[in-house]
């Protein structure tokens, strides 16, 4: 995902696991200013396809964040998922929304206070799977809003655990799992 | 007392000029600012994307709105810190996700 006019326009980065069946992903992103926001994907066969929009934002790189700091190291690595049942019987797919706690400083925020920047630190690597079946990993940046949330569909295979793994700027790793729900029938 | 005023009358005139002056310049000067902060186009941001695309793709061919891949965002964010965005993506050969199964 590219969003032009961004200081780092490489939004991020997903790879989509074989037969993992995600075919939607949902995410939320910071716009610096009026941009293309560019989806670009890589299919097996090396070929490249691209869809785009255009949007109308400004400041958002630089917006200060929702909650404040001590807040949001206090809950960092915090972590939920929510499981949709198939909207269709006719399909396994089914869907998964991750949220994430943390602050995914921009390095462009200033301390309300002080004014100095925040330094960045932002979740620089995520990893959903199950049963050490990769679904789903992103390379982010940035652009991705605070508190990251990602919502996609996925074919389970098996009951296996869902799996997470996210590693930050700093070097922390957050983990964590939760038993697939079963549903359908 | 009457060549006292008559003097600063005749100050008066040249200090207007000062004023008029400061007020053009700065005039000037926020209407420049306000060009460099001009809101980026479809265009510009083209032209950006023209000029990134090697550094991220080299001279791979891109195929633009084939079909395999969408992106759905809000034409105006209201909150340009959360713009939620959505890619699909549909495999040649499969329904779009979206589409109700038939």
């Amino acid at each position: 995902m590219i969003i032009d006019v961004n200081p780092a326009p490489v939004a991020a980065t997903f790879e989509i696991g074989k037969d993992a069946g995600v075919t939607h992903l949902s995410t939320r992103v910071r716009v610096d200013d009026y941009s293309y926001l560019r989806a670009i994907a890589e299919t097996q066969g090396g070929e490249l396809h691209m869809a785009q929009t255009f949007v109308k934002a400004s400041g958002g790189c630089s917006a200060p964040a929702v909650k404040n700091q001590d807040e949001a190291m206090a809950t960092m690595g915090q972590m939920k998922l929510r499981q949709f049942p198939p909207q269709e019987t006719m399909t396994k797919a089914q869907e998964l929304q991750l949220m994430i706690r943390h602050p995914n400083n921009s390095g462009l925020q200033r301390n309300p206070l002080t004014q100095y920047f925040i330094p960045a630190h932002f979740v620089q690597k995520l990893s959903v799977s199950q049963a050490d079946r990769l679904i789903l990993s992103m390379e982010g940046g940035i652009s991705i809003s605070e508190d990251p949330n990602f919502r996609f569909d996925f074919t389970a295979h098996g009951t296996g655990q869902i799996q997470v793994e996210a590693i930050d700027t700093d070097g922390k790793v957050f983990r964590n799992q939760w038993p697939l729900e079963v549903t359908g029938l | 007392m009457q060549n006292h005023a008559y003097r600063s009358r005749q100050l008066g005139l040249p200090l207007a000029v000062v004023f008029a002056a400061i007020v053009l310049t700065v005039g000037t000067l926020f209407g420049a600012s306000g060009a460099a902060n001009a809101q980026q186009t479809t265009a510009s941001s083209n032209r950006i994307w023209q000029a990134l695309k090697g550094d991220v793709f080299g001279d791979r061919a891109i195929l633009v709105d084939s079909g395999v891949v969408r992106i759905e965002a809000p034409k105006r964010a209201q909150d340009a810190a959360i713009v939620p965005s959505t890619s699909i993506s549909t495999r040649p050969g499969r329904p779009p996700a979206s589409n109700p199964s038939p």
